[in-house]
């Protein structure tokens, strides 16, 4: 668990600030078309959200090597009732050939792609964010209600096959991909509370809670699970000039091999057992007396478990209106499934300023953001490159007084004929 | 080629490899450091007197009072008289000239046929008158005639020291023998043994002639008797019968041997056969019976003789159950020139000894006896013996000790002045206090089968400090009689006579003997055995393992008042833990108290870190409140307070490497002198929490 807050604390203090538009690659089958060249392409990803805290406090944070309570008192000063938080950097490289007509013939997309990615992200009471920065004392006497929260990392390594199919002429894009997880920690609180007696002479909790978390080796790219995915999606027209896209990706199953799991679902009162911080409940369930309450208040287990792959789902509306400028308006609904996270809606434009070159502005409010304007720039360098950068909240970089995080995503595009 | 687009393409396709080397690694997981200021329970111990006090020491009166109940041994000691180890030996050297050969009887006869043919004339004539009567007439000069005999089923050879050889000739011929020259010889050396002239035998008598074997003659097994000369005048004109086989008879006997070498055959003969008294010395009891603790029967032989020995040890009134004790052994043929050994032992235990003597004996006590035999068994076979022949035996009891004895005691006087350590004051009254009521009983159990008198001569108590108390008692030198044990299963502990002589605050000190809060006491006992027994009595008994043990019996109601009473609680309190991180900053401790002892007290927190190695005392000048009392002094309500400890920067250094933490309580009368009381019900609740500042990160 303390793991958990380490990366909790990682987010909000230490990553650097990006802004990206979310492109995860889910609707990339386009109405069948003339031959396109195969392409190489590297996207690259990292960034932090949350719905709260604004950059510029995080940046200040990182930089102190203590935390003051002042420090404590102005970051919880930008904490809501809750507060939601997500990373991710990860890259994915791949090869493309898109699906054409030859000589009167519909030839199939085709590709393969290989993508690491590292995710944390949770949502956490308020008050459970307090007991951690705090401690439990300036809650003595009170009972605190910490839940529901949850918390989830993943680290893992996948190899994607892609192609496509057809039925009644509209195309599918399907993706089959082989996973490899390195780590894998999650914590779910589906309600709790905590009273501490004025004294200190017990300590009422209340869980819900569970806790997995799969074994961890020195080497960061060491073999801990196994899964697989799938991801499906398609595209087609509305009407004329209004296409509508849907699709999921990264949908699966892993398996983590020699994890231990722990459960507790009762009340219980610890009389000698010490709590710094809550975050802190599983290490000191298992270091302290953890015979004693183990079975009485939890139950631990050695073992694999199996997990669903955090996937994507999405719906995405595209209006072209082909004007000089303005090329298209498109609106989106996004569904990511990791902790903190909320569907995320969003408007935008595609703007060409030249052949070459081409800007994405977008409004949107969700994921592990609030509001968020984001931006997405592309331009075609020399004959083969394609080259793309997405900022998700525009205002984390522009104005981080303000801004509340932001991915940023970069893509390079090589064509290979 | 255009060189512009490959610039382009290299510089791209560099950072494609820099951006696929940063997002391919997990981030670095290093957080600022913050404190936390964590309120929590640590340790939960209740104290009550039981914990101090264990349960068997602690009573419970109807109303719920405690008592404090200790019985502590005063003394224990038994009587010596039969304590000294019982080792009986006996030693045997059996030389040759004890053997017995036994006597010996070579005979031959000579008929009057074998004479007649040997005769001439008159010898055809007795032949030829055979079962007639007839007249026979004389004649002389018979002889020589050897007759061979023959002793090698007996011996080969003896060479003696001493010993007799008888020759018995008897006449059976019916006319007189005369002027008779025999002698006789060995047959191989051809050395006269005896040579004699008879003048006359008359028909039907017995001559008799003997001679004394010494000086080293030798006899060999084949003797000739050689009939030198027979002259007989007939039958002297009157018709006798004649019959061809009437004979003389010679036989030879030899006897009385004292060999100095032989290859003989033996006959069967015990080389040893000794019955020895054996006494158990006691210079004040009178014993019949005793049962054998320990020890040892052992038989060390060695043997020169060229046959086997059997010996036997006995001790025909050592019984266990049906079996005497007794064992046998058999010592094997020396082989030439050498020597042949055997050494056996069995152990004795839990044999009964009767000590009355031989059967027949009156009026024997302590005294017992044994029986050794040393045997030839005659096997048929030659054996050679010399008088350098020798048997060493060497048996005996050893290392025989008793678990009892029975019999008449005697009179005996026990003094003992026996120090015994008192350990229940130590550990819960550290401090001053004042007893209500103190009763004690000493108790003096007689283990022994025989009547006791007993005086208590002195008692005194002392603590660590150097103080000593003399006990004041009315009975103090009186002198008290105990009855006799009652023996059960022979074997068993007896069930002791009893005496219990009481102390109390009315016949003695006793208050101000134990208030010193002694750590020892001593008692000077003086006993008497038998002391007013005018006939003895020989069933009284006497057993090793127990003989008088004196016990003071202590019942202290708690109804006092003290300062200064020390309990001590043990938690284990491994702070690492806890704290694995050890992240402690400072803070404080807090000793919730949930007071039901009528007495307040303070308390200290004792720290010990691995190894039971002390780190250092936290003193609190906090007071945990009694209590509430009511006007009997007895708790109706219990008074809840606290106890803080500051951590400074040692004290933090002193709980990171703590591992047990002792709770270090004195407890006071809140109002002294005023007495209050302690109830099964009473306890002291301490939790010990923290008030603490944890530092994450490190």
């Amino acid at each position: 668990m303390r793991k958990i807050l380490a990366l909790v604390a990682a987010v909000m203090l230490q990553l650097p600030l990006l802004a990206q538009h979310d492109t995860t690659d889910v609707i990339g089958t386009k109405a069948v078309r003339a031959r396109q060249n195969p392409y190489l392409e590297l996207k690259v990803m990292a960034g932090v959200e949350n719905n709260g805290i604004s950059s510029l406090k995080l940046l200040n944070f990182i930089q102190t090597d203590f935390l003051e309570n002042s420090d404590k008192d102005e970051l919880m000063s930008e904490v809501g009732d809750r507060l939601r938080f997500g990373y991710e950097q990860g890259f994915e490289l791949s090869y493309y050939q898109p699906s054409f007509y030859s000589l009167g013939s519909y030839v199939k997309a085709t590709g393969f792609s290989i993508y690491n990615r590292f995710i944390n992200t949770g949502q956490l009471e308020k008050k459970l964010v307090e007991l951690g920065l705090y401690g439990n004392k300036r809650f003595a006497g009170q009972t605190v209600d910490i839940g529901p929260g949850a918390a989830e990392l993943w680290y893992y390594t996948g190899l994607k096959y892609s192609s496509e199919f057809t039925i009644d002429s509209l195309p599918f894009r399907f993706d089959v991909a082989l996973m490899i997880g390195h780590a894998h920690t999650s914590y779910g609180l589906k309600e709790g509370s905590i009273y501490t007696e004025p004294d200190g002479a017990y300590l009422d909790l209340d869980l819900n809670y569970s806790y997995r978390e799969s074994m961890t080796e020195g080497q960061s790219l060491s073999f801990q699970g196994f899964g697989a995915s799938i991801g499906l999606s398609t595209e087609f027209e509305l009407a004329k000039d209004h296409l509508l896209s849907v699709g999921v990706s990264e949908l699966g199953i892993m398996n983590w091999r020699d994890g231990q799991i722990l459960e507790a679902d009762s009340n219980f009162r610890f009389e000698g057992i010490t709590f710094d911080n809550i975050f802190d409940i599983t290490d000191s369930l298992l270091t302290y007396n953890g015979d004693l309450y183990e079975d009485r208040f939890f139950t631990l287990e050695s073992g694999e478990y199996t997990t669903i792959t955090p996937f994507t789902a999405q719906v995405r509306y595209v209006y072209n209106i082909r004007k000089k400028w303005l090329k298209n308006l498109n609106a989106e609904i996004r569904y990511r499934h990791l902790a903190g996270y909320i569907p995320k809606t969003s408007v935008g434009a595609l703007i060409n300023f030249s052949d070459r070159h081409s800007i994405e502005p977008s409004l949107a409010y969700g994921g592990f953001n609030a509001l968020t304007l984001g931006l997405g720039y592309n331009a075609r360098v020399f004959k083969r490159w394609t080259w793309n950068l997405n900022i998700s909240n525009l205002p984390a970089i522009a104005a981080p007084g303000w801004g509340t995080g932001t991915f940023v995503e970069m893509g390079l595009r090589f064509s290979v004929i | 080629m255009n060189s512009k687009p490959f610039f382009w393409n290299l510089i791209f396709g560099g950072l494609v490899i820099c951006l696929f080397a940063f997002a391919g690694c997990r981030p670095d997981t290093s957080t600022p450091k913050w404190d936390v200021e964590t309120v929590t329970p640590l340790i939960n111990s209740r104290l009550e007197v039981s914990d101090i006090i264990p349960d068997t020491s602690l009573t419970v009166a109807n109303d719920g009072l405690l008592s404090l109940v200790y019985r502590s041994k005063l003394a224990d000691f038994n009587l010596d008289q039969i304590n000294d180890q019982l080792s009986s030996e006996f030693f045997n050297t059996v030389k040759l000239q004890t053997i017995d050969l036994g006597t010996r009887v070579i005979s031959n006869d000579l008929s009057l046929g074998q004479m007649a043919n040997s005769a001439g004339v008159p010898g055809l004539f007795i032949i030829q008158n055979n079962g007639n009567n007839a007249v026979i007439p004389g004649f002389n000069g018979l002889g020589p005639e050897t007759f061979p005999a023959d002793a090698t089923q007996f011996f080969e050879s003896i060479t003696l020291n001493d010993g007799w050889m008888v020759v018995r000739i008897q006449n059976g011929w019916p006319i007189e023998l005369t002027n008779v020259d025999y002698r006789l010889e060995n047959q191989v050396s051809g050395t006269i043994l005896i040579q004699s002239n008879i003048p006359s035998i008359m028909p039907g008598a017995v001559h008799l002639d003997s001679v004394q074997l010494n000086n080293g003659i030798t006899i060999e097994g084949k003797i000739n008797a050689v009939l030198q000369n027979l002259d007989t005048p007939g039958s002297n004109g009157a018709p006798v019968l004649i019959d061809t086989t009437d004979a003389i008879n010679i036989s030879i006997t030899i006897k009385d041997l004292v060999p100095q070498s032989a290859t003989a055959i033996f006959p069967a003969q015990n080389l040893v056969d000794e019955t020895t008294y054996e006494s158990f010395e006691s210079s004040k009891g009178q014993f019949r019976l005793m049962n054998i603790r320990s020890g040892t029967a052992y038989m060390d032989a060695t043997s020169t003789i060229d046959g086997a020995i059997t010996f036997e040890y006995l001790v025909p009134n050592a019984t266990k159950g049906s079996q005497v004790l007794s064992f046998k052994e058999i010592l094997p043929p020396a082989p030439y020139m050498g020597s042949s050994q055997k050494y056996a032992e069995i152990d004795i235990v839990d044999y009964d000894l009767l000590l009355t003597g031989q059967p027949g004996d009156v009026g024997l006590y302590n005294m017992f006896y044994v029986t050794v035999l040393g045997r030839i068994d005659s096997t048929g076979q030659l054996i050679n013996l010399s008088l350098d022949d020798s048997v060493y035996l060497r048996t005996g009891l050893v290392d025989v000790t008793f678990a009892r004895a029975y019999g008449y005691l005697g009179e005996d006087t026990i003094q003992s002045t026996e120090t015994t350590t008192v350990d229940v004051f130590n550990d819960f009254l550290d401090g001053a206090f004042d007893f209500d009521d103190v009763i004690v009983t000493i108790d003096i159990e007689n283990y022994i089968g025989a009547p006791l008198d007993v005086r208590v001569n002195n008692v005194n108590s002392s603590n660590d400090d150097g103080v000593s108390k003399g006990l004041t008692w009315t009975q103090m030198a009186s002198t008290h009689s105990i009855p006799p044990a009652q023996e059960n299963q022979p074997g068993t502990k007896p069930t002791p006579g009893m005496l219990s002589l009481g102390l109390d605050k009315n016949n003695s000190n006793l208050d101000e003997v134990l208030e010193i809060k002694p750590s020892s006491m001593a008692i000077d006992l003086t006993g008497y055995i038998n002391e007013n027994t005018t006939t003895p009595d020989y069933n009284q008994f006497l057993y090793t393992d127990y003989g008088i043990s004196a016990f003071m019996s202590v019942e202290v109601p708690f109804h006092l008042s003290a300062s200064g009473i020390n309990l001590r609680d043990t938690s284990i309190f491994v702070y690492t833990d806890l704290d694995p991180g050890n992240r402690l900053q400072g803070g404080e401790l807090k000793v919730l108290g949930d007071n039901h002892f009528p007495m307040e007290g303070k308390v200290d927190l004792l720290l010990f870190g691995a190894d039971s190695a002390f780190l250092g005392r936290l003193p609190s000048t906090d007071v945990i409140e009694a209590g509430k009392v009511n006007s009997d002094g007895r708790v109706i309500e219990s008074t809840q307070s606290q106890a803080s400890y500051v951590l400074d920067s040692e004290a933090v250094k002193w709980i990171k490497a703590t591992t047990m933490i002792v709770f270090d309580v004195h407890l006071n009368t809140a109002n002294l002198p005023e007495k209050v009381k302690f109830y099964h019900d009473n306890f002291l609740d301490l939790k010990l929490t923290g008030d603490l500042t944890l530092r994450t990160g490190q």
